[in-house]
């Protein structure tokens, strides 16, 4: 039975790991680069990892991208001062973000809606701050350039087309990572809290430790993602951790349908980043169409792209409508 | 009695300057069926609250199983066995009727952090559950979500969430409000048969369905105990009755 | 180590600094109390008020700079809250995205109409030059934004409590059911608490203008120390504002004179002080917006 394999990797993942094996020979054809490819999975992992706590935990982080940041900051002061190499600076980006998530994540677990919201950007842009403090580490405004893109088993990752394919794996790995954890107890006691907080601590569950945890893996994926990104520039550099790149990171879950469907980011992602180029060849203050944009989709679609799709697929899914006439009649007194 | 599971003394619970509990005392027997009775406003619900977690005391002491849990956590009390069946449904809305019952069974509860397993594969709480939704009469709707189903089924998985914890002490806060002739039955059965291995406290309106099925019961006025006795005494008892006037709900006369 | 001239006037800035934050963290919390929105363009409006000021100051005056100015602002507010208000009784996380975008819409918008680059603006004529304060000069301009500040946050706190509209928008901060039931216009009010709010940072935009350079991102600036004293201060409190407003601007002042690149994140380190030991806050009261 496919049983097994769906714990693993459903059809919909399959089909999506498929489009990304091949979309390098595609994108030419429509207009696109290999990088966008590239940039599109990096920001994806971010996503889908973010999503864990927006979509799944139902917790409003606002400001995750300080720690997509500083992964940055973490791989790249890691492989220029500390140990060099790739796989030992990924693995610190990660740690490190972790850690400071961590951290944080101490001080909001126990709060939530808007007063988790506002902690979380406060957090965020403290992050923000703290590299332009630091600057003769971080090389404030300019960034802390300098990285290599070394090769990995003698392929040269400085070809788009190598790096395109190393971060594919991580990608992919990422993908059925987190498939695994939303569907496991641990993703059945989040979605619990997401639906009712009160509950789930009246069933038993020390609420606040699980929104740590979720907090922190999430953080994880951003980690392993911000290093990505540094290894992919060459450099780590401020302008993700700005609350305005936080903000992207959530339209991108939101236009996708992240609260709807599991690819919800990585479509969101794709759309997100495809308008991005098209809008800045419109004009100078693309800003402008991007602000209406936001405020666009909060107003007329905040289920995003799956979910309209999710709706119109399924109006009444176990709706057992027959059932519920009979059962309300026998209920008149 | 013999020692109760669960004693409460002196609790009191004031919000600004309203005082709803003042200083009460209360004792449950084990294996018996309890109803807490009172006209609205007596402090039923909060009393719950301060029992399950959710409200702290302003002053005294909660007793279960001789452990004092005056100052724990929900969720520990929950472990600890008492479970509790809100009056506002307070379900998992988007979640099946398996999900929910699913993700409060204690076996489901210890792999909480488990990040890895298929949730489905845990059979132990995958029967469990079964069971629950099997016990409860909503057999044959495990997949639908709770949102769409109809009221009194929604009261049934309500109560299937808070037995699905494996409770020694199931609380259960008005469980028959709105609730028709035929799914009242089902409740009605449910409790006689529960009230064989656990304790149970009931907070409800409908006299017929205390009077009918417990042991003993409490009567909260004003936020004190005015009355305390098998239910035959309750029912001819003059400050009750005073208390009650006109608010009673008999859904059956007795002669 | 600063002298004693050096260190007054830090202290007076900082108490100046922290009236006006208070002013700002006010408006945002009022609608943040009565709406649960994070009005993420709070500091694009008090960017607004500024450069309303700019624009008005050469026809009307300071002084009509400083009636209008709000008005308009909270027009804007008037015209954001017709878009957030179809994010009520949503995750809250809408309404904290459409002001989001709000705020990038709007701060593109000044930079369409006035530019990228800084402009300076002056204070008013009648209150150029120093104060002479005994042994120190201090800013005359400062100390009308210190009274003006006081004066508009005794308006504010005289509205809220006499005022039946704040005793409304009082009751609606928590009760949205009890506040229909009574018969008031719950849409009237949150476009009256939105607007209120709005014109707040407007004014707190004009007279703080001549003390900062104003640029399209003065607004994010401001809103930071807004959200930092709403958390110190404990949301819902008038007092625990203006308290958390004070001290942080005291802090600021201080840290400016021994850790000048640091003040900032002397902020962060009382707030996650404040958070450890007095969770809410410290006024804050327990409410919806936490376990």
């Amino acid at each position: 039975m496919h049983a097994a394999l769906e714990d693993w990797t459903p059809r919909p993942m399959l089909a999506m790991f498929g489009v990304f094996l091949v979309l390098p020979a595609i994108l030419p054809w429509i207009g696109g680069y290999t990088y966008l490819g590239t940039e599109v999975m990096i920001w994806a992992i971010f996503a889908l990892g973010y999503n864990l706590l927006l979509g799944y935990t139902g917790l409003p982080a606002f400001g995750h991208g300080a720690f997509f940041g500083m992964a940055g900051y973490f791989f790249a002061a890691s492989q220029k001062w500390l140990t060099g190499g790739l796989w030992l600076p990924l693995l610190i980006g990660i740690l490190g973000t972790v850690a400071c998530g961590g951290l944080v994540a101490l001080l909001v677990a126990r709060k939530r809606g808007i007063y988790f919201a506002l902690l979380t950007i406060a957090f965020g842009v403290m992050f923000w701050f703290l590299v332009f403090v630091l600057d003769s580490w971080t090389g404030g405004e300019d960034g802390l350039t300098g990285l290599q893109r070394l090769s990995v088993g003698g392929i040269d990752l400085r070809g788009n087309l190598p790096l395109y394919y190393f971060v594919y794996a991580f990608f992919v790995a990422a993908s059925v990572l987190l498939w695994r954890i939303v569907h496991s107890p641990f993703g059945q006691v989040i979605g619990a809290i997401k639906q009712s907080e009160t509950r789930a601590r009246a069933v038993g569950y020390d609420t606040p430790r699980y929104k740590w945890v979720a907090f922190t893996l999430s953080c994880a994926f951003a980690g392993l993602a911000g290093g990505l990104y540094a290894l992919a520039r060459f450099g780590a550099f401020p302008e993700p951790m700005s609350l305005q790149q936080s903000g992207n990171v959530v339209l991108m879950c939101l236009i996708g349908g992240g609260f709807a469907s599991f690819y919800g980011p990585v479509l969101g992602v794709a759309v997100f980043l495809v308008l991005r180029d098209f809008f800045s060849t419109l004009t100078d203050h693309w800003m402008l169409l991007y602000g209406f944009l936001f405020m666009a989709i909060i107003l007329f679609m905040p289920e995003g792209i799956l979910g309209v799709v999710k709706r119109l697929r399924q109006p009444a899914a176990f709706h057992d409508t027959g059932e519920a006439e009979a059962a309300r009649t026998g209920e008149a007194r | 009695m013999s020692a109760p599971i669960l004693a409460v003394l002196g609790l009191r619970k004031a919000f600004g300057g309203h005082v709803v509990l003042d200083g009460v005392d209360l004792a449950f027997a084990p294996r018996r069926l309890s109803a807490l009775i009172g006209p609205n406003g007596a402090g039923k619900t909060t009393c719950f609250n301060l029992l399950t977690g959710l409200l702290a005391p302003d002053a005294g002491q909660i007793v279960f199983k001789g452990l004092d849990i005056t100052g724990l956590s929900p969720d520990r009390r929950a472990r600890l066995g008492i479970c509790r069946s809100f009056q506002i449904l307070n379900l998992f809305d988007d979640s099946t009727v398996l999900e929910n019952v699913r993700v409060a069974v204690p076996a489901m509860r210890r792999r909480g952090l488990d990040c890895w397993t298929p949730a489905g594969a845990v059979s132990e709480a995958e029967d469990k559950a079964a069971a629950i939704v099997r016990l409860v009469g909503l057999h044959g709707r495990e997949q639908v979500a709770a949102r769409f189903m109809s009221y009194g089924q929604r009261r049934l998985l309500e109560i299937g969430v808070a037995l699905a914890g494996e409770p020694e002490l199931l609380l259960m806060d008005e469980p028959t409000s709105g609730l028709g002739s035929r799914p009242m039955e089902t409740l009605r059965e449910l409790v006689q048969r529960l009230a064989l291995d656990l304790t149970i406290v009931v907070i409800e309106h409908d006299m017929d369905f205390v009077l009918r099925l417990s042991h003993h019961v409490a009567v909260l006025h004003r936020g004190l105990v005015i009355a305390e006795g098998p239910p035959e005494a309750i029912r001819d008892h003059p400050e009750v009755r005073e208390a009650y006037l006109g608010t009673l709900r008999y859904t059956r006369t007795r002669a | 180590m600063p002298d004693l001239a050096e260190l007054v006037t830090q202290l007076l800035n900082g108490v100046v600094l922290g009236l006006l934050y208070a002013l700002i963290a006010l408006g945002f919390m009022l609608i943040l109390g009565t709406m649960e929105i994070i009005n993420f363009s709070h500091g694009v409006l008090f960017a607004l008020g500024g450069y309303s000021a700019l624009a008005l100051g050469p026809h009307v005056g300071w002084w009509g700079a400083l009636l209008l100015a709000p008005v308009i602002v909270g027009g804007v507010g008037l015209l954001l809250e017709l878009g957030v208000r179809r994010t009520y009784g949503r995750d809250p996380l809408f309404g904290l995205l459409f002001t989001f975008g709000a705020a990038l819409a709007l701060e593109e918008i000044i930079r369409i109409v006035w530019g990228p680059r800084g402009y300076t603006v002056s204070a008013p004529a009648f209150v150029a030059g120093p104060f002479h304060l005994g042994f120190l000069f201090y800013s005359r301009y400062r100390v009308l934004v210190a009274v003006l500040a006081v004066l508009l946050l005794g308006l504010v706190w005289a509205f809220l409590e006499r005022s039946p509209y704040g005793a409304m928008i009082k009751a609606g901060a928590h009760d949205h059911e009890m506040v229909r039931a009574l018969g008031i216009n719950l849409t009237r009010l949150r476009s009256l608490v939105f607007a209120l709010g709005a014109a707040m940072a407007g004014v707190a935009g004009v007279i703080a203008a001549p003390m900062w350079s104003l640029k399209p991102t003065v607004g994010a600036e401001a809103v930071m120390p807004a959200f930092i004293v709403v958390v110190i201060g404990g949301i819902g409190s008038f007092s625990g504002a203006v308290i958390a407003g004070l001290l942080l601007g005291l802090t600021s002042g201080l840290s400016n004179l021994l850790v000048p690149r640091g003040s900032i994140l002397v902020m962060y380190l009382l707030m996650t002080a404040v958070l450890l030991w007095r969770p809410r806050g410290l006024r804050g009261q327990k409410s919806m917006l936490e376990l």
